[in-house]
């Protein structure tokens, strides 16, 4: 039976479409534009090959460290948080028969929407004077609750990667949910005859058997978190005083605000590099908890 | 690059045959000549595509259908594109190719210089002269590079203080002539419990408007000039004497609470709710203050100049206005696309449409017009303020560096957010203006 | 699908008396914490969005004086005006059908290489295929606007949806394949060698058995991505000038420009483009679930 799941040919086709519009459509762009970083280049006339005085440049750059701290905050409040959380909306998801339809679609809604319109709402919640965040405050007596979220720098950053939160959470439960409903009854059913009760069902069976799925919300939401641009942008586009700046808005307003697009890419090649040694990280503990558990 | 990208184009084309299923194939858009009139074919690129500037779409295509019937056998193709995406994206990446539309919008300054750089845009002096178009626009400094002209702004714009005449009237405030004036003015406004001065300043360009005019009161347009090559420092005094006097509005609670956190659009919003009493912003928002949604402030709106100050370098009398908004035009055309251009130049750029803008559209023409009856008073009232400053200068951001630009956004916000000091700011703005001289970036 | 009588009869047995008939003894079951706890979320979740549907019905000065309050009339010409400006009738089809085709080709090309990557044995191709597909995961997308834009323009695919088509598949493809990668390396060994007995080959057990299986999964990739097309915005702007090529995100962006943001009209097209796919989706969960229903059945 190897022979039959072994057929090179055959491997080969399967993955050629995949691959070759993954190299057309994102290799090209990625080679093309790393290549400038190595560049000073406006974006329209002559480039100068200027080896790694970006990268010099960079690592000399205040605001390119506050904004890493910055992803950093994101990564760990997507992952410390939104994602504890996340999988428990979806265990009790799971749980529910009752209008599971209304639920489901429900806690989905907002990942419909566009990053543009969730901007266009959370600006609202957060409006410090007729803002729906201050007037519950207000209302309920709570006035020293009230903030100027978005413009007080201790608070900018996390009501960015709250809108975030509230964005992207339906789509990370939708996708742990399947992983749950796709465990077998079976295998729930023979527990529950060895006398097994929910919490032990939850940790022996559900969590390592939606294992996979949860290692890749893990890989999609550090590299979503890295890479945070629109949300940013539309929320506080970096300010109070790039205190909510991260590397890709930076990224983006070096490239093409500030006519530096080598330097731009030069920032995107370091956020490439540090997001792709998280993931890998990720993925080593991944298998480290695999060698351990069988 | 090149023989890696061949390899991997060819493969693409392969793969696209496979999928060509569906899509309509690419199609060539090579001019054909057919018997008769020469058939010529302009592609014209505008970001009139919002819904706020439905009214300049409209009149931009009855120009080109009017040039179209003048000139037969002429396709004028209109493509509308997100300003945003075209100005960053779009027109860079076909300026660096040397394949943009034949007729784009354009702004002056920095655009306009990057774009001449490389050697893409037509040259129109020569035209212009000929044409006599040259002496009716009031200004193309911004579109002039080394004595040669290379745009053609189609409005302008100025930027001074809107203020609420009735709250005025109220509360018993004059105009305020002079910068004294002008922050009793916001003291007393505030005592009645109003917000003196609109903001909403979550995009840092937006903080940068008032601050130029108090800069230019302090140091003038000189002053400001003289950062590029040196010649003068934010650090000197009567620079941080700006940063200064920003910081007195701001430690006075005159602008909008928690502005840094709002989106420019409620600016306005705020001050046609009716209980702010100025706000610092350009003639743009002029057309947003008389339609309905100004509600019972409409007509109720005025328009002055920003104050003196007394013993600043600057001219005292003078206002930021500017020409930045236009058309540029590719110079990769053939004789008779370059004929056509020529044509819708002189159609687009009349006394009529430029009268009809300012009607319909409110934008400050870019010509001398003669007549100027029909005009909404508010708009009026702008006209005649820039027409009674003695100078005008156009703003800093066609001045300096895009990334000084960028700094001085911060720096404002930081000193609204209280966290630096004038001279912290200073420091910080030297530093990075000498930055940006050194690598002339 | 097939609809097991077994399991919807231990459904309703579950299900016990309806919240509102004997609140008390429905508070006392199991269930009723998840149930609080989810209505509580959904609550916090939703209320956005149904301030958003009460202001599609308001005018632009009621949202801004009053953003929270009711509209004084049902202004339901909010929606004609939006369904003009925003060109809905014609952009909604666009994207419609983009959104669509982009899907299928997502899902064809993705579940054959996830296929190969989780389930073939060559082991050291797979790991390095599947790490190849990780660093499309991580570039950062912003930098790579201009060199796909002028790639689309050698390729002469400006103003052509196959541009979007193909990009937005593309970009689609690394999060594609994990995904699917982790759902059909959870199929058991067990299946497939009792498929391979039968005599079936790769491509007739990736086809019959795997895809089957695998069909939650292969729904949820579905709507994930028509989202995220149905939603996409800078492409759609910069790979067409046509009118009548534009998009539904693009229509909607007339109503905000720098200066100014026409609320009352944006939130009514919001609603265009919310309503729809809210109901698609409302229906494609429950293929999910019976998927998986059918899928565990046979497994």
């Amino acid at each position: 039976m190897n022979r039959v799941m072994a057929r090179p040919v055959l491997y080969i086709l399967f993955l050629l479409p995949a691959l070759s519009l993954y190299i057309i459509f994102m290799g090209i762009p990625i080679v093309e534009s790393f290549y400038y970083a190595f560049f000073q280049w406006d974006g329209v006339t002559e480039s100068t090959f200027v080896g790694l005085d970006n990268f010099k440049e960079l690592f000399a750059d205040e605001v390119f460290y506050k904004s890493f701290a910055n992803n950093l905050y994101f990564i760990a409040f997507s992952t410390l948080i939104t994602l504890p959380f996340v999988i428990v909306i979806s265990l009790l998801l799971s749980k529910i028969k009752k209008m599971m339809d209304f639920y489901r679609t429900g806690v989905f809604l907002p990942t419909i929407l566009s990053t543009a319109v969730v901007g266009v709402i959370w600006l609202f919640i957060y409006h410090p004077e007729v803002g729906l965040l201050n007037n519950l405050f207000r209302s309920v007596g709570l006035d020293a609750f009230a903030q100027n979220w978005l413009s007080d720098p201790k608070w900018a950053m996390l009501g960015v990667l709250v809108a975030n939160a509230w964005q992207w959470n339906g789509f990370y439960i939708v996708l742990i949910l399947t992983a749950i409903l796709n465990v077998p009854k079976e295998i729930n059913e023979s527990a529950e005859i060895d006398g097994a009760n929910g919490w032990q069902k939850l940790w022996y069976i559900t969590l390592p058997l939606i294992r996979p799925i949860l290692v890749v919300v893990m890989l999609l939401s550090v590299a979503g978190s890295m890479k945070a641009l629109d949300i940013v942008i539309v929320m506080t586009n970096g300010n109070p005083f790039q205190t909510t700046e991260v590397m890709a808005t930076y990224m983006f307003t070096k490239a093409f605000r500030e006519y530096q697009y080598g330097y731009g890419s030069a920032v995107a090649v370091v956020i490439f590099l540090i997001t792709l040694i998280f993931t890998w990280i990720i993925q080593l503990l991944a298998k480290k908890g695999e060698d351990y558990e069988y | 690059m090149g023989p890696l990208k061949n390899i991997a184009l060819s493969a693409a084309l392969l793969s696209l045959a496979v999928l060509s299923g569906c899509g309509s194939a690419a199609t060539t858009t090579e001019n054909s000549t057919t018997d008769g009139a020469k058939e010529v074919t302009l592609s014209l690129r505008h970001t009139q595509i919002k819904e706020t500037t439905k009214t300049r779409l409209k009149i931009l295509e009855d120009v080109v259908k009017q040039t179209e019937t003048n000139n037969p056998g002429l396709k004028i193709e209109l493509e509308g594109v997100d300003e945003n995406v075209n100005r960053n994206q779009k027109l860079k990446a076909e300026m660096a190719a040397g394949n943009p539309p034949e007729i784009f919008e354009m702004f002056g300054g920095s655009d306009t210089q990057l774009y001449v750089k490389a050697g893409r845009l037509l040259d129109l002096t020569e035209f212009l002269e000929t044409s006599g178009l040259k002496d009716q626009f009031v200004n193309l400094e911004e579109f002039t590079v080394d004595g040669k002209i290379y745009g053609l702004p189609f409005g302008g714009y100025a930027e001074g203080v809107f203020y609420n005449k009735k709250l005025f009237q109220e509360l018993g405030i004059e105009v305020p002539k002079t910068w004294d004036e002008f922050v009793q003015a916001a003291e007393k406004l505030k005592a009645a419990g109003k917000v003196p001065l609109a903001l909403a300043a979550k995009d840092a360009w937006v903080n940068g408007m008032l601050f130029n005019s108090i800069w230019e009161r302090h140091v003038g347009i000189n002053g400001i000039e003289g950062l590029v090559n040196g010649s003068t420092k934010w650090t000197d005094p009567n620079m941080v004497k700006a940063f200064e006097d920003y910081a007195v509005l701001v430690n006075n609670g005159y602008f909008t609470n928690g502005a840094l956190g709002l989106p420019y659009s409620e600016q306005g919003a705020q001050f046609l709710k009716g209980d702010t009493g100025m706000v610092f912003t350009g003639s743009w928002d002029a057309n947003r203050f008389t339609t309905d949604e100004a509600g019972a402030l409409k007509g109720n709106i005025g328009f002055f100049r920003f104050p003196s100050i007394a013993g600043g370098a600057g001219d005292q009398t003078s206002i930021n206005a500017g020409y930045s908004n236009g058309f540029g035009f590719s110079n990769n055309v053939s004789p008779e696309q370059k004929e056509k251009i020529y044509a819708f130049i002189k159609e687009f750029y009349s006394e009529e449409v430029q009268k009809r803008t300012l009607l319909e559209d409110k934008v400050l023409p870019s010509m001398k017009l003669s007549d100027l009856s029909g005009v909404d008073p508010l708009i009026a009232e702008v006209i005649q303020t820039i027409n009674g400053s003695t100078s005008a200068y156009k703003a800093f951001d066609a001045i300096v560096q895009p990334s000084v630009n960028t700094a001085l956004g911060n720096s404002l916000q930081e000193l609204i957010g209280k966290v630096k000091t004038p001279q912290d700011v200073a420091e910080k703005m030297q530093k990075e203006q000498e930055k940006a001289n050194k690598s002339n970036k | 699908m097939n609809t097991n009588p077994v399991v919807n009869q231990k459904q309703k047995s579950e299900t016990g008396a309806f919240p509102l008939t004997n609140p008390i003894a429905w508070l006392t079951r199991k269930n009723a914490l998840p149930h609080l706890a989810l209505i509580a979320y959904l609550l916090v979740t939703l209320y956005p969005l149904v301030w958003l549907a009460i202001s599609s019905f308001k005018t632009q000065r009621e949202i801004t004086v009053d953003p929270w309050g009711l509209p004084s009339a049902l202004h339901w010409e909010n929606y004609a005006e939006a369904w003009k400006a925003a060109k809905v009738s014609t952009y909604f089809f666009n994207s419609f059908y983009i959104s669509v085709l982009t899907c299928l080709v997502i899902l064809a090309v993705g579940s054959l290489a996830a296929f190969a990557i989780s389930r073939m044995r060559f082991p050291r191709a797979s790991t390095a295929v599947y790490q190849l597909f990780l660093l499309g995961l991580v570039v950062p997308g912003g930098v790579l606007l201009i060199p796909l834009y002028r790639l689309i323009q050698q390729m002469h695919l400006i103003d052509n949806h196959l541009s979007l088509i193909l990009i937005n598949a593309t970009f689609a493809l690394p999060v594609t394949i994990f995904i699917l990668v982790a759902f059909m390396k959870s199929i058991p060994r067990e299946l497939e060698e009792a498929a391979i007995i039968d005599g079936l080959g790769a491509a007739g057990l990736f086809f019959k058995i795997i895809l089957p299986v695998t069909m939650p999964a292969l729904v949820t990739v579905f709507i994930l991505n028509f989202i995220n097309t149905w939603n996409e915005f800078i492409m759609a702007m910069l790979m067409l000038s046509k009118e009548s090529l534009r998009t539904l995100p693009v229509g909607m962006s007339v109503f905000k420009d720098a200066f100014q943001t026409n609320y009352s009209l944006l939130a009514a097209a919001i609603m265009f483009s919310v309503v729809p796919v809210t109901i698609v989706y409302f229906f494609l969960q429950r293929k999910i679930i019976e998927g998986v229903t059918a899928g565990s059945v046979k497994g």
